[in-house]
Formats: C-alpha cells, sequence, structure tokens
C-alpha cells in the first residue's frame, strides 16, 4: 500500500485498525524498541529492514551520517534522538524526531550532539526494505538557513469559491469581493504569527534578536526578495485555489485535514481541506530536503464543511482567516517535514474548534505507533515531534533557547494587524472594484 | 439548592489504551474544561479513578478557578502526572462558587471576588475515560439544567449524540471545603479591529464603535436543545447560546479593541449608529488577537 493510498482511507478505518492493532499487538513485557530493537552500525552494509525502529548506536558530535533505505513503497525516515519526557536517566522508551529523509534516495545527517540516535521509517513495510548506513562522503550537503514559502492566492479565490448561484443574496458575493483583500492581508499576517512564535521574525528581514528565521512567508509580490537575498531562491508555494479538490481517489494528492466520514449523509462526507503536492519531489518533506514542493488549499471547502455547518468558517471574516491559515500553516509543516500529531495544534488532523481559536505548532506524539518485530511478538512504540527542536536540527540555525517558550511572552506586543505586511501585499483601494 | 449539570465526554481520537505496556508512553491526550454556566466559578478537581488501585488515595488535582465561559485545555500527563497518561476512569470533584458582587457585571467587576462557600459540591466516580474509544480530547462540560430554580440534585450526563459521547451526572456530594480555593484562571488578550469597508477610508479603523462581550453557555433543556435566545446568536457548533454581556468596550481611534478575559468561549458583538457591520457577531475561543468587523455607512 502506497503512502498515497494509505491516506485516502477513511480515518474510522485507521481508528479502528488502531484498536485492533493495539489490542492484540501490545503484549507486555520488557523489551522497548529502544533499547531491544536491532542496531545498524554505520558500515555500509546492506541489510534487510526487519523493524520500524532501529538503533543506530551512539555517535560524536559532528559525525556524518548517510542512509539508503530502498523499498517498494513511498515514504519517509526519521532520525530520531531519546525523547526527554520518557527518559529515566539510562532507559530509552521513546524518540523524539530531530531529521528525516526520503525513501529511496540517499539523505544525511549530522549529528549536533552526542546522543543514542535511531531511525523509524513511515511509510513503507519495513520487512520489504533494506538499509544501508555510512559515514557520509565528502559531499555532505550543507542545510538551509531558511526557508521560503510564497502564499500565492489565485484571483477571486473567495468569492467564485463561496458564493453560491441561486442560494445566496447577490451581494454575497459583492461582500466577498470586497473582503478579499482583508482576507488575504489577514492569511499572510496570521501566517507569519505563526511562524513568528518562538522561531524569529519576518519583520526583521532576516533576524529577530539576533536569530534568523528559518521560514520566511512572502506572498506573490514579495517572490523577488528570494532573488534579492533576504530569503535563498527558489521558495515553496501554498496556493490558495477555488478550484475544487481533486476527486477522491485522484493520483498525486494527500488528502488533509478531513473531517466526519465517508458516507451517504453529504454532511459526513470527508473534507478536503488542503493537500500537498506528490507531484512535487518531496510530498512531505522529512529533513526539509526540498526548497521549492507546493502544497494547495482548497478555497471552496471550506463552506458546507465541518459537519455542514456551512457558516461556521463564513460566518465571520476572522473565522475564515484563521481557518484558510491554519490550513496553509498545517501544509507548510508537512512542506518542511512535520507529520500528523495526536493532541491539538496545527500539525493535528481534525482540531476542535479550529476556526474560532487560534492554533500553533507544539510538541506531541505522532498519531502513528512504530513497531519492531521479534521472533514471537510484535513491540510498540510511540513517536514524539516537537516542532522547534525538529526545526533546529534541519536548519543550520540554533534556536534551542526558543524552543519551549510561552507562546503568550512572546505575542505580548502583538496585537490585531500589528503585523503589517509590506505594502506590495495589500490590494489597493484602487484596484477593487 | 439543588441543581442539575452536566458533564459532556467528548470522545474523539484514536485508540484504547489495551494491553499497553506501562513502559511505554500512551497516546497523548488532552483534557479539556468548558464552563457553560451563566454565572458560577468553577473549581474542577481530577484524579486517577481510586476504583483502578483501591490501595492508594490519590489527592484531586485542581487547577484554576474557571469563570464563566471559561475553557482549559491541557495534556492530560500534566494534569494527572501520576496517571501514565490519560487514565482508564478519572475521579472527578466539582465546586462551584458565586460572585459576592452578583450585581455588578463580571467585566466592571474587578478581581471577580468569589464567596467562599460553595453553592454546590459534587462528585462523579469512575468516570470512563481512556478506556473508552477515545479520541484526543476527554471533555468536561459544565452545562446546567436551570440556574434559578432548583431541581432534584447535581447531574452529570456524557453527551449521546456519538457512541463515543455519553452524559452523566454529578452527585451532589457535599464535599469538605476546598482549600486553597484555586486563583481565578489569568487573564489573556481578547482583541480585534473594526474597519472600514468603504473607499476612501478603505481598511481604516473606526473609532467608537461598541463593543460587547458575552460568554457562551449551554442550558440543557427537556428537549435537549439549549438555546434560550434569537437564533442569531446561536453558535453552530454546539448549540448553545451566550449570556447577557459580560463587558463592553469602544473601539480606539485605530479602529482596535481589547478585552482581558481568561481564556474561553465569547461571542464578541458590535454596535454603533450609522454602521451595519459583517458579522454583527462572533464566536471565538480566546486568546486570540485578529478579530475582525467590517463596517460600511448605512444609506
Amino acid at each position: 500500500m502506497t503512502l498515497n493510498s494509505m491516506h485516502t482511507l477513511p480515518r474510522h478505518f485507521w481508528v479502528m485498525l488502531a484498536v485492533l492493532c493495539s489490542c492484540d499487538a501490545l503484549q507486555p513485557g520488557t523489551e522497548n524498541p529502544f533499547v531491544d530493537g536491532p542496531l545498524i552500525r554505520p558500515d555500509g552494509v546492506r541489510r534487510s529492514l526487519t523493524a520500524e525502529i532501529v538503533r543506530l548506536g551512539d555517535h560524536a558530535k559532528d559525525t556524518e551520517l548517510s542512509f539508503l533505505i530502498e523499498s517498494a513503497s513511498d515514504g519517509v525516515a526519521y532520525i530520531l534522538r531519546p525523547y526527554e519526557r520518557a527518559e529515566d536517566g539510562s532507559v530509552v522508551r521513546a524518540g523524539v524526531i530531530i531529521d528525516g529523509g526520503p525513501i529511496n534516495e540517499t539523505f544525511y545527517h549530522r549529528v549536533r550532539e552526542p546522543s543514542p540516535l535511531f531511525l523509524a521509517v513511515y511509510g513503507p513495510a519495513a520487512d520489504n526494505s533494506t538499509i544501508v548506513v555510512d559515514h557520509s562522503p565528502a559531499d555532505f550537503r550543507r542545510r538551509p538557513s531558511v526557508q521560503s514559502v510564497e502564499l500565492f492566492f489565485e484571483p477571486s479565490f473567495l468569492s467564485s469559491a463561496l458564493f453560491r448561484e441561486g442560494e445566496d443574496p447577490p451581494d454575497f458575493r459583492d461582500f466577498l469581493e470586497e473582503i478579499e483583500g482583508d482576507v488575504r492581508v489577514g492569511i499572510l499576517c496570521r501566517v507569519r504569527e505563526i511562524f513568528q512564535n518562538g522561531r524569529g521574525g519576518y519583520r526583521e528581514s532576516g533576524s529577530r534578536n539576533g536569530l534568523p528565521p528559518p521560514v520566511y512567508i512572502l506572498c506573490e509580490n514579495e517572490v523577488h526578495c528570494c532573488a534579492e537575498g533576504i530569503s535563498r531562491p527558489p521558495c515553496s508555494k501554498i496556493t490558495f485555489t477555488p478550484s475544487p479538490p481533486p476527486p477522491d481517489g485522484l493520483d498525486g494528492v494527500v488528502f488533509e485535514v478531513e473531517e466526519g466520514t465517508e458516507g451517504g449523509d453529504p454532511c459526513e462526507q470527508k473534507v478536503i481541506f488542503g493537500a500537498v503536492d506528490r507531484r512535487s519531489a518531496c510530498p512531505i518533506d522529512a529533513g526539509n530536503r526540498c526548497p521549492d514542493d507546493s502544497a494547495t488549499v482548497y478555497t471552496r471547502s471550506f463552506r458546507g464543511a465541518l459537519g455542514c455547518d456551512q457558516g461556521l468558517a463564513l460566518n465571520s471574516v476572522q473565522n475564515l482567516i484563521n481557518a484558510l491559515a491554519t490550513c496553509a500553516a498545517h501544509e507548510i509543516g508537512h512542506l518542511i517535514g512535520l507529520q500528523h500529531t495526536a493532541l491539538d495544534g496545527i500539525m493535528v488532523a481534525t482540531p476542535t474548534r479550529s476556526v474560532q481559536r487560534q492554533l500553533w505548532f507544539q510538541p506531541s506524539q505522532i498519531v502513528r505507533p512504530f513497531s519492531i518485530s521479534t521472533s514471537t511478538e510484535i513491540i510498540e512504540t510511540r513517536v514524539f515531534q516537537d516542532p522547534c527542536l525538529y526545526l533546529d536540527h534541519v536548519f543550520e540555525t540554533s534556536f534551542m533557547d526558543r524552543c519551549h517558550t510561552d507562546p503568550m511572552d512572546l505575542l505580548c506586543d502583538v496585537g490585531a494587524f500589528t503585523c503589517e505586511p509590506d505594502a506590495e501585499c495589500v490590494t489597493s483601494p484602487t484596484e477593487r472594484k | 439548592m439543588m441543581f442539575r449539570l452536566t458533564l459532556c465526554l467528548a470522545a474523539l481520537t484514536l485508540a484504547p489504551s489495551c494491553g499497553l505496556d506501562e513502559d511505554i508512553p500512551a497516546i497523548e491526550r488532552e483534557v479539556l474544561y468548558s464552563n457553560l454556566t451563566r454565572r458560577w466559578y468553577a473549581a474542577i478537581g481530577i484524579r486517577r479513578a481510586a476504583s483502578l488501585e483501591p490501595e492508594q488515595d490519590r489527592p484531586y488535582l485542581f487547577r484554576e478557578l474557571l469563570p464563566p465561559g471559561g475553557v482549559m485545555r491541557e495534556p492530560f500527563d500534566e494534569r494527572v502526572p501520576d496517571a501514565g497518561g490519560c487514565p482508564d476512569r478519572v475521579d472527578l470533584h466539582l465546586y462551584l462558587y458565586e460572585r459576592r458582587n452578583r450585581e455588578v457585571p463580571i467585566g466592571l467587576d474587578f478581581g471577580e471576588e468569589i464567596d467562599p462557600t460553595p453553592v454546590i459540591s459534587a462528585e462523579m466516580l469512575d468516570v470512563s475515560a481512556c478506556e473508552l474509544l477515545l479520541p484526543k480530547t476527554f471533555e468536561v462540560r459544565l452545562r446546567v439544567t436551570d440556574e434559578d430554580r432548583s431541581t432534584e440534585g447535581a447531574e452529570v450526563t456524557i453527551a449521546e449524540d456519538t457512541p463515543a459521547q455519553r452524559r452523566q451526572a454529578f452527585a451532589d456530594a457535599r464535599l469538605p471545603a476546598l482549600v486553597p480555593i484555586p486563583l481565578l484562571a489569568r487573564a489573556e488578550p481578547l482583541m480585534g479591529m473594526v474597519v472600514s469597508a468603504e473607499f476612501p477610508t478603505y481598511r481604516e479603523g473606526i473609532a467608537g464603535i461598541g463593543v460587547l462581550l458575552r460568554t457562551r453557555v449551554s442550558v440543557i433543556e427537556k428537549n435537549e436543545r439549549c438555546c434560550l435566545d434569537g437564533p442569531e446568536l446561536v453558535d453552530e457548533i454546539t448549540e448553545c447560546c451566550f449570556s447577557d454581556p459580560i463587558d463592553w468596550t469602544q473601539t480606539e481611534r485605530d479602529g482596535r479593541f481589547y478585552f482581558h478575559r481568561p481564556r474561553g468561549t465569547y461571542l464578541l458583538e458590535v454596535f454603533g449608529d450609522g454602521y451595519r457591520f459583517r458579522p454583527v457577531a462572533t464566536a471565538v475561543e480566546s486568546p486570540i488577537q485578529n478579530v475582525l468587523f467590517v463596517a460600511e455607512r448605512t444609506e
């Protein structure tokens, strides 16, 4: 089963699968994947990958490792280190993601600090895969210091998506056209605010208290910034389109942020709010190897979604801004390699009351359990994702002192629209009807 | 005085904890408290159910005092740190307090001092939490049937809307006094702006616009619909309605307005002579800093 087709299955399928797996496969015992899993040394030898989590041993600072996992299926692999909340000083019981890369392509990792390392595969069946771990060759590629993401708004991204002829009064279309500029600015501000949260800020044009921000959010009129050295070309791209989402199962799309279940009731149809473009080289860009990947936010989905509460996103401007900005930030999360998590935050697939509140990137578990097989049983464990820690490793900058700051402390001086966009981002009144 | 309260345990995530090796972290879940009463201040204590380990007498963990409309979200391992993640079952203690200055709107009652004698103390034991097919959120939703008339004692229900939701009653327990009473949840920003939608003042803030703040209220009626107010104020997620205004302010010269209230679910409503607003009111969960109202002059 490919990663793509896995994502198209109903959420409840995975719920039931999780129930069945967790009841039948988990055997209480002393085995621990982070202790008892297979150990693979960097010796350049090709081996069968017999577990979803393998141990890589301890490595000195600045050791450079290369990985090649080959499989018939797509997927990604993550480098883990012990998860601090699960450590008791001697036994590692869980891992946290610090880096990653694609399956079927060599990727590299430089050790930042001495620590036991682990590798977890996400996607392909481990027992059909092989792995080669080696010391990195001399052409080790330096990581980028920033990632630029362009937010591109197609014409009439609101009015032609959310207005329904015959159902809505004509002035509703006028209203949507009127607020399109405000919503666009609001989305830009909100997404910038999200990535400014503990990570540095856009407004300082490259630094916040001396720390360069790793993720720049640009509007279409600012893409020239890439060429002017504020950021590095090329940019990733998030497109807000009024076009309908592709039909379920269409090749090339990973479905995101679904709500409800598939069935006859139109209020319970799966809704596709956004999607990572699988036609790009890096659909879920573990380790953030691709600076020019792309994703789409389907604005049409925000009407009639969320259990048929069509007014939910539409009943206020900031609800609409929050909904679209959260979706965009979620897709950007995938473009830099983050996975879905269990607790509320930007990377959760089904956030509660998401349009009425402001979500942030938060540390949480990856929803899916990881396992090792022994001759008699399957042992499962959890993997955690801390966006701040992860970004600190996949960019060549250091943000550790900001990794666990209360978001509100950082936002105390950020009022509504104090995140002023550059003038070019704003549709001028004369451009409007 | 007797009350009927409801507690909705909303179940929205992934897997049960059956057979999980205690050495392996459980799936993370959060606990969400919503105080949907009109005027009670709620202290909610939680612990791993005593029935899971009868030999232990664990204390109840209380955090903040939740005002009307207040919301608190916490990962379970912070809320019940010795439970090893979300426990299969929990015990809950509930204390409801009333403000001393009941005649003063909440927003004008600095400090919101409460009478330290609880109006009601109740408990609910052995509430199914992660033994259910639990989603990511275990929700304790305080709702009332009638805050002004006496009924037959505290009750908790677990919502029946989905297989994962049930409704369960608090039992009036006359618990020992809670000492100390938790501090009121700290205030956080609830901010926004009223802007012009018209040329040539497009996107300019408008000063002097009134902004009302209401709290989300859920009142259980016999027909299980809870809204008592007009449909324009109905929250479409929970079918809850909203309280009378608890606070108000005016937009400043740049069109911005500010409230500082504990985290919660609120309705913001704008008014001003000579303007038409879109929307007139919007429901939010604070902290939130980008609430936006668009205004046009009426003919």
